[in-house]
Order: C-alpha cells, then structure tokens, then sequence
C-alpha cells in the first residue's frame, strides 16, 4: 500500500466510518510509514479540535424557555384555528338554511313568493325568445311541456334535501374539529 | 437510511384511535409514546422533546445563520413545525432524523431568504465550550474556536451544514444524509472539502 492508497482511509477511520476497509492493510502500513502516523496524528487532532469548536452551548435555561414560548404559540394557533372552523360552520350552517327557506317559500304553491320575480322575468322578453327559439331548434326533443309543472316539487322535499346537506356539513365540521383538538 | 423512504406511514392519527390501551406494539417506535402525549396535549413531555433536540437546533443555527438571536428564532420556528407536523409522524421512527430534517430544511431556507447577506458572525457569537480549570487553556479555546467559526462562516451552505451536523451531534455521512436528503457519497464529498478548507484555514491561522 502506497502513502496516497492510504490517506482515504486515513481519513475514514478518523471519521470513525464503518467499515473500516483493508484495515489491516493500512495497520500494516501505518507500523511502517512514519509519514502516515504523523499524517493520522494530525488528523485527529483537527478533529478534536473541530469536535471542541463547532458546538455551541446555548444560554442557562434557554428549552426551558423555548418550549414554553412555542407551546404558547401553538396553543394560540390552535385556539384561531378552532374559532376559524366555528365561523365557517356557522356560516355554511346559515347559508343553506337561507336557501333551503327561499326554495320552500319558492315552491309552495300557496305563497307564491316567486311570483313577482316571474313576472319580471317575463317582462324581459329577450332571454325567453332566445331560449324559445333555440328549443323549437333541436327538432329532436320531444314536446316540450308549456309550463314546467314547479309547484309539484314538493317543499318538504326541499326542505329535507337541504336541511341534510347541512346535517351533513356540521358533522364534517365537527368531525375535523375533534380530530384537531386530540 | 431507510427512514425517509416513501413507504406507508401509520401516522398518528389512526395510531392514536386505534392504540389506545394497547401494549408497546412493535410498530412503534422509541418515541411513540412522548408523541402521543405532545398530541394529547402534554406540555410537560413537548418541554421533554425541547429539552432533548433544543440544543442541537440551536448550535446548528449559530453556525449556519452566524448569531444567537437569529439562532433563537430558528430554534422557534422549527419547534413551532414540529408541533405543527407532529400529527404526520411515522410513529415507527425515532424523532431525531425527522426533527433534524425539518431543522435543517428550515435554516437553508432562512439562508436563502437572505442569500445577498454574508453570515454574520461576530465573535462576541461565539461561545467557547466549557473553559475548565486553566484559564490559558480557556483563552486558547476560545481563541480556536473563533478561528474555526470564521473560517466555518466561509464555506459554501452544504458544506458548513453537513460539518456542523457532523460535530454538533457527532452524526455519520449516512445520518446526514438522511436528513439532507442526499447520498452518503456527496455527504463525503462535501464533509472532506469542508475539513480541507477548515484545516488550512486553521493552519495558516497558526
């Protein structure tokens, strides 16, 4: 083994890196190049001095400190979190609320609460030409009824839909909410 | 290292439901159970966690960000994460590699925030190790290690994070590599280049 064969190995087992390849190789060769030995020596001692310089000792008390502070910030993220979720799941909740009382006011024959917006739709007569004449152009639909029959849709139908919609959402929510908080 | 590899984590949020009561399985790793307790809501076994890495985090961050200050909010940050993340750890692993990955991640990050800057490393930064009973042997010790955070502030950021995770925590290329997420050969590499300048460095000191 020649000087230069052994100096990646030197360096290796200054690392203290497994395996420690052709080792008796090198010990031979160690017990006979005193440029080697010298080479070795000094490698350690770099690295000792390295090992004493490089790591810093951090101030008296500073995890203590540490994991005080950033449970504290943790806390406060979780805490906006969950008001954050709350929020949402209000809003959601009242949104479809809102939609699933204007569909079943809407739908119900009896109030005709839509009545008024029909008529001023109908007032425009544009959009329904166009619409009427782009009907009467697929010639491949079948009759195409006058009215579409709304009022049969039942309410509580709606209702029901959107109320479970909602159901739906606040679970999802709630569900998110628990596995958060554990 | 095989602890990065993409293979499928049993994380805490299914461990935690289905473990309960459960014996030590050996699915779990050595750090399961302080993890279960962090997300339970534990404060004292976070402040066990800190206790444990909030060192190592810290002295990485001297070296690599070059001050004590920005070294403090590092240590914040990358704890803050790890709190954050801790929900997504594989249970089956020791902490360290992850932990270690994260902070590393988090300091290159930091430096490439302010790439335009140099590190800044004032030498009142830089804190000798225990002086012990000689004071010439302290000043000497201090003076070396002043030495080698200059010439550690001069080297390119992979190598100065691969040398500082070497001698901070006494890690192997292997280990570094795993939380750098690079093979064991370009760790050597960068490892031996660093030692090279480190080494001049201190001998044209001398």
């Amino acid at each position: 083994m020649t000087c230069d064969d052994a100096f990646p190995l030197l360096l290796e087992r200054v690392d203290g890196e497994p395996p420690d390849r052709d080792r008796a190789r090198l010990d031979e060769h160690l017990r006979v190049c005193e440029v080697c030995r010298a080479r070795l020596a000094a490698l350690r001692e770099d690295e000792r001095v390295l090992a004493d310089a490089i790591p810093v000792s951090p101030p008296r008390g500073f995890e203590r400190s540490l994991a005080a502070t950033v449970w504290e910030r943790a806390q406060g993220i979780e805490r906006q979190r969950g008001l954050d979720r709350r929020l949402w799941t209000l809003v959601a909740a009242a949104s479809c609320m809102a939609v699933a009382v204007a569909l079943a006011l809407g739908f119900e024959p009896a109030l005709d609460a839509w009545k008024p917006v029909a008529r001023a739709l109908d007032a425009l007569p544009a959009p329904a030409e166009l619409v009427e004449s782009l009907l009467r152009g697929l010639e491949s639909l079948p009759v195409i009824p006058e009215s579409v029959p709304m009022g049969r849709v039942s309410t509580a139908w709606l209702a029901a839909g959107a109320a479970a919609a909602c159901a739906q959402l606040l679970l999802a929510r709630r569900l998110l909410t628990r596995r958060g908080a554990r | 290292m095989t602890a990065w590899s993409g293979t499928f984590s049993p994380t805490l949020e299914r461990l935690v439901g289905e473990s309960e009561g459960e014996s030590e399985g050996e699915s779990q790793g050595p750090d399961a159970a302080l993890v279960r307790r962090i997300l339970a809501g534990d404060a004292q076994a976070f402040a066990t966690l800190v206790a444990r890495f909030g060192g190592t985090v810290f002295s990485v961050g001297v070296r690599m960000l070059g001050n004590r200050a920005e070294a403090e909010d590092l240590s914040q940050d990358v704890f803050l994460k790890v709190h954050q993340k801790l929900r997504s750890f594989d249970v089956r692993l020791p902490l360290a590699p992850w932990i270690r990955r994260i902070a590393s991640n988090e300091t290159l990050n930091r430096l490439r925030g302010r790439r335009a800057d140099r590190p800044r490393l004032a030498p009142e930064d830089v804190e000798a190790p225990d002086p012990g009973p000689a004071a010439d042997a302290a000043l000497e010790a201090k003076r070396r290690a002043d030495r080698v955070a200059c010439a550690l502030a001069t080297l390119p950021e992979n190598q100065r994070l691969v040398v500082t995770l070497k001698y901070v925590e006494s890690l192997t290329a292997e280990e570094i590599g795993a939380a750098l997420g690079v093979p064991r050969n370009t760790v050597k590499t960068w490892l031996f280049r660093a030692k090279e300048s480190l080494r001049r460095a201190l001998a044209d000191d001398v």
